[in-house]
């Protein structure tokens, strides 16, 4: 049975306040509704927008006090947002339903907020679904619990039964009055997890954070499994405490223990195991100078160096990770982020498995290569391989060997205007090649481009001196292009599918790299 | 006279001088008489309307006010002269299908219109036939005049609410006859 | 009367984009998290376009004639009855105006009138023209080396000596103005979504696309339409790349339609990179205050918490997440 209340029956208190700094006028309205419901059944609570407090008591039935709050522009639209902002009593004595019935869109005119403070049996079962609060607290309650909202504070304190908090941002905090003897889940994006508990509990915890710090100040034994760090605390045994949060840090603490004794989890176990930057803490870096080499290693991390007077090694799970110069060679790994290198004076050895990768001068070479995504060199000295696994790549001024392959994207590589010849190997398998060079480049080519249009022009050269053949391969046209440029010199290989094949007499400037 | 604004002219017509007359007619013929037709659904109908608006517009000149636009008047007489064309019983008869291709080809097509084009127009005007004279007068000021409904509300004399609640029955309507495949009548359940 | 009715009667509204801002945005939240008023949505804009291709037409010039010959007659400008007692000599003067004025008329109707061309008949070159010649209208003289291809023939009647033949020819064309014309926009998006072949025109498009419509002053809802339909539909993976880099940096790209392009590339775009870039043009609309509907929350959320997911992507979910205020 559904009851709609107009807040009319039981109590009502009227609050009518016209803020002073505004034309908003505020109007409170507050209702207590008492309903049966017996111990061990559940109550369910969905307010998109306000506080929700349960607590338990020895008391039989539920008691609900309920405020509401619209402000609006003027009277009209307090009416309208008290008319649309719905407060429904539904279910029976088994399962209560206490709901805030909103439209899903409605007039910028007005807002409102309902807040829910309950006095159920200890016994029942919560269920509790908002939105927005700025806090959500539920205390003792000795059935399960289930909490589920995007921004807010989430408080369960003295909760017994098994427990379920899922949330984006915000803050959740754990108070165990007794020892945990039920399961506890948190899930959060973005939020802090305090879980505070009596010093000799005995439970297993699993904590799972990708960039926050795991802090405890109990004794805890803990191991990485996959990457998330797996302990007990005081023993094995018990319940086990999860506990993930993407970016959140996480602490567990123990009642009357000095918080200034936690340790860091992460930074302990990543002492002795080091294989996965995952499992390293995770750091933030911004530095315009490192005096010597630069050795650096984290899980997820940004990193910005103006200058390197040394080596280079930066190892990250993730992150952006920008180097000016570097005086040296220069080794840059990341699973996962894009990279901005400047002027690299030894090899370069940049990966990345999923971002872009700019390279400002390699002037030794070396090797570039992500797993997706852009990759742009203004300037190699040494021979270069460049590899993508789908995006574009271009080299702007080639004063060394390239080799350049892509899945899919476009290769266009420009020589130095001061190379009579050089090596270019360029390879896609879905998109266009581009070719600059001096009109006095020599070179020896091999162009081939497979593509499923048979009247396609597809290789084009500003040159003479090229002899191009078609056939019929497997359904596709298979044009090849071979000659010698400038009577012939270093071979230039390009190969390229379902694209076309430009080979330039250069105009434009060369990009001229200075000393640093 | 091309430099002027519609307010400008109907200024120096309202003077008594009617020079502005032709210009007036190249700015709004095409458009009252594309109204008229698609109204009436027929062309002599449609070049009778054109004819009589702009001499009405002359007659009447000190009814029209410089604070208003002059679309939305010629609009109005318009619509005004092709209701009480349909009142007309007789009239109503003369409906005829004419189709565009007995009329000079639109400006913007040459002379081989696709197959597929005639097919479209006439599919168009005859879902335009199939809607009341109210929606259809609202869909046509709507979508191929422009005009906004506080516009159209003026012209049609009613409210603006009438013409939001006729214009969405009339694509409703021709929706489902130029095959709009949509459902939607399914009753959303909002998740709070 | 429901809330989807009260969105879809706004429907035609939203056609004219005639809605203020946030009622706009209202209804396409609406619309996005509503199944049956999303397919409502659809029909409707597939039929105001179709609606679209109902061709003006231009009335016969002999109403024009006809017109000026009618004001040529005794046409009296209607006044009130109080206004004639202090504008008797107005309207006599307006009386000799008429009067001069038919004079012309009726002088100039017995020798043919010569009609300047309004500006509707002026007629527009079609990229999309088909064309029927007879063969006497087409010169002998074949000069430049046309491109012909998909050449048929046709013979309709046996007995009749006419036959036919049928090509496409390739023929050069510069279409110069500014970027902001629209013919210009159309040209482009149709180059964006041809589908039709692989090109590689499309991939140097979107180069050239990203260079001059990333100025303030040039963006068009169009461009940026075209690009999420890229994003959605292209086969190659460097050219969606390419399509979900250029969205993140035109300015006024954060429509439904993009952010819903979007949400589609990260949340199943096979490419890493493609995936990186469209949570990072998430997270630049979340920092700067475009609403996010639940869908988009969910999906966030979803690939933040994705432990397959490469892990740059999920901080970055995280980060927008975290910049988001529903």
């Amino acid at each position: 049975m559904r009851t709609k209340t107009p807040l009319s029956c039981a109590a009502i208190a009227l609050l009518i306040s016209a803020n002073a700094f505004a034309a908003n006028v505020t109007i409170t309205e507050r209702l207590i509704k008492s309903l049966p419901l017996d111990v061990g059944d559940s109550v369910w609570i969905d307010n998109p927008v306000g506080n929700i407090e349960v607590v338990g008591s020895d008391t039989p039935g539920l008691v609900a006090t309920v405020m509401r709050t619209i402000t609006g522009v003027d009277q009209a639209a307090l009416k309208e947002g008290s008319e649309q902002t719905v407060v429904s009593f539904e279910g029976d004595r088994n399962v209560r339903l206490i709901r805030t019935i909103l439209p899903h869109v409605h007039s910028d005119k007005w807002t409102s907020s309902v807040s829910y403070t309950l006095r159920v049996p200890r016994t029942v079962q919560v269920k509790i679904a908002s939105r927005i609060s700025g806090r959500i607290r539920v205390a003792n309650i000795l059935g399960n619990v289930t909490v589920t909202t995007f921004t807010g504070a989430v408080i369960l304190d003295g909760v017994v039964g098994s427990s379920l908090v899922e949330t984006t941002n915000g803050k959740v905090f754990y108070l165990y009055r007794q020892k945990p003897t039920a399961t506890a889940q948190v899930q959060a994006v973005n939020a802090d997890i305090d879980v505070i508990l009596p010093p000799d509990s005995t439970f297993n915890w699993i904590a799972d954070t990708l960039r926050g710090d795991i802090l405890t100040n109990l004794p805890a034994r803990a191991e990485f499994i996959g990457n998330a760090f797996r302990g007990s605390v005081n023993g094995t045994g018990g319940p086990t405490i999860t506990l993930q949060t993407l970016l959140g840090n996480i602490r567990v603490l123990g009642i009357g223990i000095d918080v200034r004794l936690v340790q860091n989890v992460r930074q302990t176990v990543a002492e002795r195991r080091s294989e996965s930057p995952l499992l390293r803490p995770s750091k933030r870096i911004q530095l315009p100078i490192s005096g010597g080499p630069f050795d650096f290693s984290a899980s997820i991390a940004d990193v910005e160096v103006g200058e390197v007077r040394g080596w280079a090694h930066v190892v990250t799970a993730a992150g952006e990770i920008k180097l000016g110069t570097v005086y040296g060679d220069c080794v840059v790994t990341t699973n996962g982020g894009p990279l901005d290198l400047g002027d690299i004076m030894g090899t370069l050895t940049a990966s990345t498995d999923a971002g872009d990768v700019q390279v400002r001068s390699a002037r030794e070479g070396g090797r570039v290569s992500t797993a997706g995504g852009i990759i742009r060199v203004l300037y190699n000295g040494g021979p270069i391989s460049l590899q993508s696994g789908g995006g574009d790549i271009s080299v702007r001024q080639a004063a060394g060997s390239v080799n350049a392959e892509t899945r899919s994207g476009d290769i266009s590589i420009t020589a130095d205007s001061q190379q009579r010849t050089q090596k270019f190997q360029a390879h896609t398998q879905q998109g266009n090649i581009s070719i600059t060079v001096g009109p006095r480049f020599a070179a020896d080519i091999d162009a081939t481009v497979l593509t499923s249009r048979p009247d396609a022009n597809a290789i084009r050269s500003d040159f003479n001196g090229l002899t191009i053949k078609r056939e019929q391969v497997n359904g596709k046209t298979k044009i090849h292009a071979t000659g010698k440029l400038n009577g012939g010199g270093e071979r230039v290989e390009l190969f390229a599918e379902e694209g076309d094949i430009h080979i330039s007499n250069a105009t434009a400037s060369p990009v001229t790299m200075g000393p640093p | 006279m091309k430099h002027l604004s519609d307010q400008e002219l109907m200024r120096i017509v309202q003077a008594g001088d009617f020079s502005p007359a032709s210009e007036i007619y190249d700015r709004y013929s095409s458009r009252i008489y594309n109204f008229a037709y698609r109204f009436l659904k027929n062309s002599e109908a449609a070049e009778d309307a054109t004819q009589e608006v702009f001499v009405k517009m002359l007659k009447h000149a000190n009814q029209f006010h410089g604070d208003a636009k002059l679309s939305t008047w010629l609009f109005s007489i318009t619509a005004n002269w092709c209701r009480d064309y349909l009142r007309k019983a007789d009239n109503r008869s003369k409906e005829s299908d004419d189709v565009l291709v007995t009329l000079p080809a639109p400006a913007e097509h040459s002379p081989e219109r696709t197959l597929e084009q005639r097919e479209n127009e006439r599919r168009i005007q005859k879902a335009l036939s199939a809607l009341t004279p109210e929606q259809r007068e609202a869909i046509l000021l709507s979508r191929y005049q422009g005009l906004s409904y506080a516009e159209i509300a003026q012209i049609s004399g009613c409210s603006e609410g009438a013409v939001k609640t006729r214009v969405f029955r009339a694509m409703e309507t021709l929706k489902k006859a130029l095959g709009g495949e949509a459902s939607g009548g399914e009753r959303c359940l909002n998740a709070i | 009367m429901s809330e989807c009715d009260l969105m879809r009667e706004s429907m035609p509204l939203l056609l004219t984009e005639s809605l203020d801002p946030a009622q706009r945005e209202l209804t396409h939240q609406h619309i996005e998290s509503c199944a049956a008023c999303g397919d409502e949505w659809l029909g409707f804009r597939e039929t105001w376009t179709f609606l679209g291709s109902l061709p003006e037409v231009e009335p016969r010039a002999e109403l024009r004639t006809r017109f000026l010959a009618s004001i040529g007659e005794n046409v009296t400008p209607f006044a009130p009855a109080k206004s004639r007692r202090y504008m008797r000599w107005l309207a006599q003067a307006a009386a000799v105006v008429i009067i001069a004025g038919s004079s012309y008329f009726a002088g100039h109707y017995r020798a043919p009138i010569r009609i300047e061309p309004t500006p509707a008949s002026v007629s527009r070159y079609s990229i999309a023209e088909s064309r029927v010649l007879p063969a006497a209208a087409v010169s002998p003289d074949i000069e430049g080396r046309p491109n012909i291809e998909n050449v048929s023939f046709i013979d309709a009647n046996p007995d009749d000596p006419d036959i036919g033949l049928s090509f496409d020819v390739t023929s050069h064309v510069t279409v110069t103005g500014r970027p902001t014309d629209k013919s210009m926009v159309r040209l482009l998006r149709y180059v964006l979504e041809n589908e039709n072949k692989v090109s590689p025109s499309r991939s140097r498009a979107i180069d050239w696309v990203r260079t001059m419509y990333s100025k303030p002053g040039n963006t068009d809802p169009e461009i940026a339409e075209a690009l999420a339909n890229v994003l959605r539909n292209d086969s190659h993976e460097g050219v969606r790349i390419k399509a979900v880099e250029t969205l993140n940096r035109m300015p006024g790209s954060d429509s439904a339609d993009t952010r819903q392009a979007l949400m589609q590339a990260l949340k199943s775009d096979p490419n890493p990179a493609v995936r990186i870039k469209a949570v990072e043009a998430l997270v630049n609309l979340a920092r700067s205050g475009v609403p996010f509907d639940a869908a988009t929350l969910d999906t966030l959320r979803q690939k933040a918490v994705q432990g397959n997911e490469n892990v740059y992507v999920r901080v970055k979910a995280a980060e927008a997440l975290s910049s988001i205020h529903p």
